[in-house]
C-alpha cells in the first residue's frame, strides 16, 4: 500500500509518516504543489492526504489531478480552514473524506484504513486478526467464526482500536471518533469505560484473547503482541 | 434637554433681568419727569395764589389750594407727598408745596396740592405695557430661536443621525451632506476622518484576529501530532504518561478556544450563513438522541413538550450549534439523577435543568470566558456563542435560576412560522 502526504508543514508530515507507516504501508510526502504534481504523475498511490493550502497552489487542483490521472486513489483533504465551502468543493471534486486541523493521528489512521478498505475492490473487505474477523460493511465481529453481539458504539470503538493496532490511543480521540468532535466539551466520560468494559467482556466470553490494554487511565492499546 | 431649548432658556433667563432693569430705569425716569412737572406747576399755583392774596383776594380750594394764617414768621417752601382722605373715604395721593409768605403784615401759609392719582395710573399702565412687552418679547424670541435654531442646526442633526446609524462594520465611508455653516463642515470632516480611521483599525484588528486564528491551527496540529507520537514510545513510565495526558488535554482546550473564537468572528458576518425554515422540535430531538449516552451517564430524566409545527428561519448549522450548546450545558451542569425540561410553545423555547445554585448573577453566564463551574474542561464561550447567534436572528434570551432549576428562555421574534 502506498500513501501520499501533501503537507507544507514538514513536521506534521513527519508525524503522520511515523504514525501510519509500517504494517505494509509505504509513505511518500511532498511539501509543495510542484513536488506533489510530479509525484502524482509518476507514482501510483492507494490513498492521498492533501492539504488544501499550499505555498504555491491549491490542494483542490491536486484533487482534480489525482481524479484524472489515478482515479483509484482514495483522497482525504486536510485543512486548517474550517469552512464549509472548501469541504463541499473538495467532496464535489471527488475527495473521499475531510479532516480539519488539528486532528488526532489515530483518527486520520482510521480514516485512511477505512478508505483503503472501501476502495479495495478486488481484495478482502474483512479484517482478520488471529481468531477475530471484522466485517466493517456489515458491522459484524466474529470470534472463531461465531458472531459477537456488539452495540453500535461498541463496534465503532472496536473498529477504531483495530485500525490503530499496536498504538496508544487516548480517551479523547476515542470519544471524538465515536461521539463527535464537540463531545470533548463534556468532562465526564465514565460511560466510555462502561462501553469498553462491556466490549472486552463480550469478546472474552466468545473466546477471544483480551487484546485491549488500558494505559494508566490516559488511553488504550489494542495489541496482539 | 435639547440644544435649541437650552439656548432659548438661556436667552430668556438673561433677557428677564435686562427687562427688569430697563423697566425700573424707565419708571424712575418717568417719575422724575412727572414730579418735576408737578413741582413746577405747584410753584406756579403757589406764586399765583400769593399774587391773588396780594391783590386782596382770598383763594382757597381745599384740598387743592389751602391758605391759612400762620403765627410765626417763616419763609421758604418745601415739597411733600401726602395722602388725603377723599370724600368717598379713599386715600388719595397728593404732591403738595408748602410755602410761606408775608403779605400786608400777615403771615400766610399756602399749601398747593396736585393729585398724583394720574401719575400712578400712568406708571401702572406703563408697568402693564412692560409686562405685555416682556411676554410678547419672550414668545417672539422663543419662536425665532426655535425656527432659526432649527434651520441652523438642521445640518447638525443630520450629522448626528448619520453618526447614530454608523457602525464600524459598515462597508463604505460615512457620507455627510455639505452644510452652509463652516463649523459644521469642519465637524463633519473631523467625524469622517475619525470614522474612517476607526473603521480601518477595526478592520485590521479583525483581520489580524482571523489570521491569528488560522495561523494557530497549524502549530497546534504539529504539537498534537508530536505528543501523540511521543505517546507511542515504549519507554514511558506512568509519570511521563500523566504529563503527556495533561499536555494533550490542555492542547485540546486551546484548540476548542481557538475554534470557538473563529466561530464568534464568523458570526459577525450574517451574509455567510444561508437560512432555511427549520423545524425546531426535530432538531431538539436529534440533539437529545445524539447526547443520549451523556444523559444516561448521569441518569437524567428528559421531559419534552414540543410543538412540532414551529419553524425558525435560520442557518441549519447555527441552529444546531445554538441548541447543542444549550442542551449540552443543561447536561454538563446537571446533577446525578437530575432532570431536563424542554418546552417549545408558540414563539418561546424554554430549557431548564436541575443543578447547583449559581454562585453569581445568571446574566454573567453570557460574559466571555466566564466560568461558573470549577470544571477545568469548560472554556466559557458556549453561551457567548449562543448569545451572538440569538442577536443575529433577533432572538431574546434570558437566563434565570427559578425553583432550583436553571432556566434558559428564548423568545423567537420574527423567525417563527406555524404551519
Amino acid at each position: 500500500m502506498r500513501i501520499f502526504i501533501v503537507e507544507d508543514e514538514k513536521e506534521l508530515a513527519a508525524s503522520i509518516t511515523e504514525f501510519i507507516g509500517g504494517e505494509g504501508y509505504l509513505v511518500d510526502s511532498a511539501c509543495n504543489f510542484a513536488a506533489a504534481e510530479e509525484k502524482i504523475t509518476l507514482i501510483e498511490y492507494d490513498c492521498a492526504l492533501i492539504d488544501l493550502m499550499l505555498p504555491d497552489g491549491s490542494g483542490l487542483d491536486l484533487v482534480k489531478l489525482i481524479k484524472k490521472v489515478q482515479p483509484q486513489c482514495g483522497i482525504i483533504i486536510i485543512t486548517a480552514k474550517n469552512t464549509l465551502d472548501d469541504k463541499i468543493m473538495g467532496l464535489d471534486l471527488g475527495a473521499d473524506d475531510y479532516l480539519t486541523k488539528p486532528f488526532h493521528l489515530a483518527e486520520l489512521n482510521a480514516r485512511i484504513k477505512s478508505i483503503i478498505r472501501r476502495r479495495n475492490f478486488g481484495g478482502a473487505k474483512e479484517i482478520i486478526i488471529n481468531e477475530i474477523t471484522i466485517n466493517p460493511e456489515k458491522h459484524e465481529v466474529l470470534v472463531n467464526e461465531e458472531l459477537v453481539e456488539l452495540t453500535r458504539r461498541e463496534f465503532d470503538i472496536f473498529l477504531f482500536f483495530v485500525s490503530n493496532k499496536e498504538r496508544v490511543i487516548t480517551k479523547d480521540s476515542i470519544i471524538e471518533h465515536v461521539w463527535g468532535e464537540d463531545s470533548n466539551a463534556f468532562d465526564n466520560f465514565d460511560f466510555v469505560y462502561t462501553h469498553i468494559k462491556n466490549l472486552r467482556k463480550k469478546m472474552i466470553e466468545r473466546g477471544a484473547k483480551d487484546y485491549i490494554r488500558s494505559i494508566y487511565g490516559i488511553g488504550y492499546k489494542f495489541s496482539t503482541k | 434637554m435639547k440644544l435649541i431649548n437650552k439656548i432659548s432658556v438661556y436667552f430668556l433667563l438673561s433677557s428677564i433681568p435686562i427687562f427688569i432693569l430697563i423697566s425700573t430705569g424707565q419708571y424712575f425716569a418717568i417719575e422724575k419727569v412727572i414730579t418735576g412737572q408737578v413741582d413746577e406747576q405747584l410753584e406756579n399755583i403757589s406764586a399765583k395764589t400769593i399774587q391773588e392774596i396780594k391783590d386782596g383776594k382770598f383763594v382757597s380750594f381745599p384740598p387743592f389750594v389751602e391758605v391759612s394764617l400762620y403765627n410765626s414768621k417763616v419763609s421758604g417752601k418745601s415739597f411733600q407727598n401726602v395722602t388725603i382722605e377723599s370724600k368717598d373715604d379713599e386715600d388719595e395721593p397728593f404732591r403738595q408745596i408748602t410755602s410761606f409768605a408775608q403779605i400786608g403784615g400777615k403771615n400766610y401759609r399756602i399749601i398747593a396740592r396736585i393729585s398724583l392719582i394720574e401719575k400712578e395710573d400712568m406708571l401702572a399702565s406703563l408697568f402693564m405695557v412692560s409686562i405685555y412687552a416682556i411676554i410678547i418679547f419672550i414668545m417672539v424670541l422663543f419662536l425665532i430661536n426655535k425656527i432659526v435654531s432649527k434651520k441652523i442646526l438642521k445640518d447638525f442633526y443630520k450629522t448626528l443621525a448619520l453618526l447614530e446609524d454608523y457602525s464600524l462594520s459598515s462597508k463604505g465611508d460615512i457620507v455627510f451632506a455639505k452644510s452652509k455653516i463652516k463649523e459644521f463642515n469642519k465637524l463633519n470632516e473631523s467625524f469622517k476622518y475619525f470614522a474612517s480611521k476607526a473603521r480601518n483599525e477595526f478592520r485590521s484588528l479583525k483581520e489580524f484576529n482571523e489570521e491569528l486564528n488560522h495561523e494557530i491551527q497549524t502549530p497546534i496540529a504539529v504539537i498534537k501530532s508530536k505528543l501523540e507520537i511521543l505517546l507511542q514510545s515504549a519507554n514511558l513510565d506512568e509519570e511521563n504518561l500523566r504529563i503527556l495526558d495533561t499536555s494533550l488535554k490542555n492542547l485540546t482546550k486551546l484548540e476548542r478556544i481557538n475554534k470557538s473564537i473563529l466561530l464568534l468572528n464568523k458570526l459577525g458576518h450574517k451574509e455567510l450563513f444561508e437560512s432555511a425554515d427549520l423545524n425546531i422540535a426535530e432538531e431538539i430531538k436529534n440533539i437529545i438522541s445524539f447526547y443520549a449516552d451523556f444523559i444516561n451517564d448521569k441518569n437524567i430524566t428528559v421531559n419534552l413538550s414540543l410543538n412540532d409545527s414551529i419553524k425558525a428561519n435560520m442557518n441549519s448549522s447555527l441552529l444546531n450549534i445554538m441548541l447543542s450548546n444549550l442542551i449540552s450545558n443543561a447536561i454538563r451542569h446537571n446533577i446525578q439523577n437530575g432532570v431536563i425540561n424542554i418546552t417549545l410553545k408558540d414563539n418561546a423555547l424554554e430549557i431548564s435543568n436541575s443543578g447547583n445554585k449559581p454562585k453569581s448573577k445568571t446574566e454573567n453566564f453570557f460574559i466571555r470566558f466566564y466560568k461558573e463551574s470549577d470544571s477545568s474542561d469548560s472554556i466559557g464561550l458556549g453561551l457567548t456563542i449562543v448569545k451572538k447567534i440569538c442577536e443575529l436572528y433577533d432572538i431574546q434570551i434570558t437566563n434565570a435560576f427559578i425553583d432550583d432549576l436553571h432556566c434558559a428562555k428564548l423568545l423567537f421574534n420574527k423567525t417563527v412560522k406555524s404551519k
